[in-house]
């Protein structure tokens, strides 16, 4: 198998972070090294903290203590305006899209390009056509955000989070909710991020099937620690039983 | 003695998160990071938006006022100056808190709805991932395009109420019209309706301050929505009525009655 990213340096970098929301102890010291045009792959089951994890990275929540580490920076304690620059370099796509429905398609999609001050309305059409056709939604420009399906509205919000070209790329379950092959069309796109833009993407996701298919390593994460990480042939075979249990679906319920 | 204690510490902590709300606020209210096409939109939802309530509540509170100074006034003989009580009293108390009322009745609930569904949506979330400040974007347009809605609004609130009271006055009393006016235009100048204005003003920031605070912190979906909705309306009233005491007890040092 070939690793194209293993000679890559690290990206982003998790130190011991912890954190609590109000009695609960979500993070409880997760450690996690991304590297440069990798695809990782964070599994769990719900509520262990995937999201919260996620939102770390791009500094929407801040750690107890440890450090959020982006290409060298140390973002857990920047302000709102220094992180701006920062966060204009990742994408993300949240669980449900979080299209501004006061704008239609075309105007969500070409939000960031507005606010990273592109003024020509020529290219920034352009673009918004090429990113929609990406997700093979341009005949829908024109539409409200609220008169798409969910898996149209996260197709938009995977479009609008790729604009900027960033360079990292953080999805919260992009394929939940979704039929089998809208699940398949946003993991070949993922892929091609990598392969074409070489985009780091950082994927939170319940579904084996796309885990496999998309990531590079897997992270299972239990009890707000980091429990394994490793290739998916690595996991799959791997002898904890709670990992088995996650990857093939068992509660552990009998009736 | 505890809980009372721990109910001060609350509220001041919440007068301090709403302070520091403000600053940055008004912070983005610089010519170079103003979103005029926002504004604009704004003010024509605030502005335009608000003339039917506007219009009725002036005109009623101008003719019910009419009434019930005329009924008192005639026992005393002097019924012919109820224009001049009347437009005083719009002026400075009665067009500044009933529009003030209403308007965070329409106004503030429906930047606390729309603020507190983009929280709960994860929308605000997006505008900080994109690097664009929730307060730049959404609080600051809000806020500059109250602060030239809401004065203008008073001034229509006052004109309404007085001919209101005119129609009344005239029309169901029997008053001269020509002492209606008389009266009128003896006792009321300009820096009557601008004390109602700065009220208004005034009135239209704590209006948009307290809803974006309650929208920008909304949680637990939408019974956190309709939470938010109904605490900003209920907050930014009962701040409008305090403050309108101190305000005018402020403003007549500013504005004394001649």
């Amino acid at each position: 198998m070939t690793k194209p990213f293993q000679k890559e340096s690290e990206h982003i970098r998790i130190e011991g972070v912890t954190k609590r929301i109000g009695d609960q102890h979500i993070l409880k010291g997760i450690d996690l090294s991304v590297r440069h045009g990798e695809i990782l792959a964070i599994i769990g089951a719900s509520g262990t903290g995937k999201s919260v994890l996620l939102k770390h990275i791009t500094g929407l929540m801040r750690p107890d203590a440890g450090r959020v580490i982006f290409d060298g920076e140390d973002i857990s304690q920047m302000t709102e305006k220094s992180l701006a620059p920062i966060r204009r370099r990742i994408g993300m796509l949240f669980q449900n899209g979080a299209l501004f429905d006061s704008l239609t398609v075309a105007e969500n999609v070409a939000f960031p390009l507005l606010e990273t001050g592109l003024r020509d309305s020529a290219q920034i059409e352009a673009r918004v056509r090429e990113n929609l056709q990406l997700v093979g939604l341009e005949a829908h420009l024109e539409k409200m955000p609220v008169s798409l399906s969910g898996g149209m509205r996260k197709r938009v919000a995977l479009a609008r989070a790729m604009i900027n070209k960033p360079e990292c790329l953080l999805c919260d379950e992009p394929t939940s909710g979704l039929d089998p092959i809208a699940s398949d069309s946003i993991n070949h796109l993922v892929r091609r991020l990598r392969s074409q833009f070489h985009v780091t993407s950082i994927v939170v996701t319940h579904d084996m099937t796309s885990a496999y298919h998309i990531a590079d390593r897997i992270a299972f994460l239990k009890e707000g620690k980091v429990r394994f990480i490793g290739e998916p042939e690595e996991i799959r075979e791997s002898k904890d039983a709670d990992i088995q249990d996650f990857i093939h679906g068992r509660s552990g319920d009998t009736s | 003695m505890r809980t009372l204690g721990h109910a001060l510490v609350q509220f001041l902590i919440y007068l301090g998160q709403l302070s520091r709300l403000t600053s940055e606020a008004f912070l983005s209210l610089s010519p170079f990071r103003i979103r005029w096409r926002l504004v604009i939109q704004q003010i024509a939802q605030v502005g335009f938006g608000s003339q039917l309530i506007v219009f009725v509540t002036g005109a009623f509170v101008g003719a019910v006022f009419t009434a019930q100074m005329y009924y008192q006034f005639v026992k005393m003989g002097v019924e012919a100056s109820v224009g001049a009580i009347v437009s005083v009293a719009m002026c400075r108390e009665l067009a500044p808190a009933m529009v003030g009322l209403m308007i965070s009745g329409r106004v503030g609930a429906a930047i606390a709805a729309e603020l507190g569904t983009m929280k709960v949506s994860e929308q605000i979330d997006a505008l900080r991932v994109m690097g664009v400040s929730p307060v730049n974007y959404l609080v600051a347009p809000r806020l500059l395009a109250i602060m030239i809605s809401m004065p203008l609004l008073i001034a229509e609130a006052v004109v309404c109420g007085i001919i209101a009271s005119n129609v009344v006055a005239v029309w169901l009393f029997h008053i001269p019209s020509a002492w209606f006016w008389g009266h009128l235009n003896n006792w009321t100048d300009l820096d009557d309706l601008a004390f109602g204005m700065i009220k208004g003003f005034i009135f239209g920031i704590v209006i948009v301050i307290v809803a974006s605070h309650k929208g920008l912190s909304t949680r637990n979906g939408a019974v956190g929505v309709g939470r938010s909705t109904t605490q900003s309306v209920v907050i930014a009233s009962l701040f409008i009525l305090v403050f309108n005491f101190f305000l005018t007890l402020l403003l007549t040092v500013l504005f004394p009655f001649d």
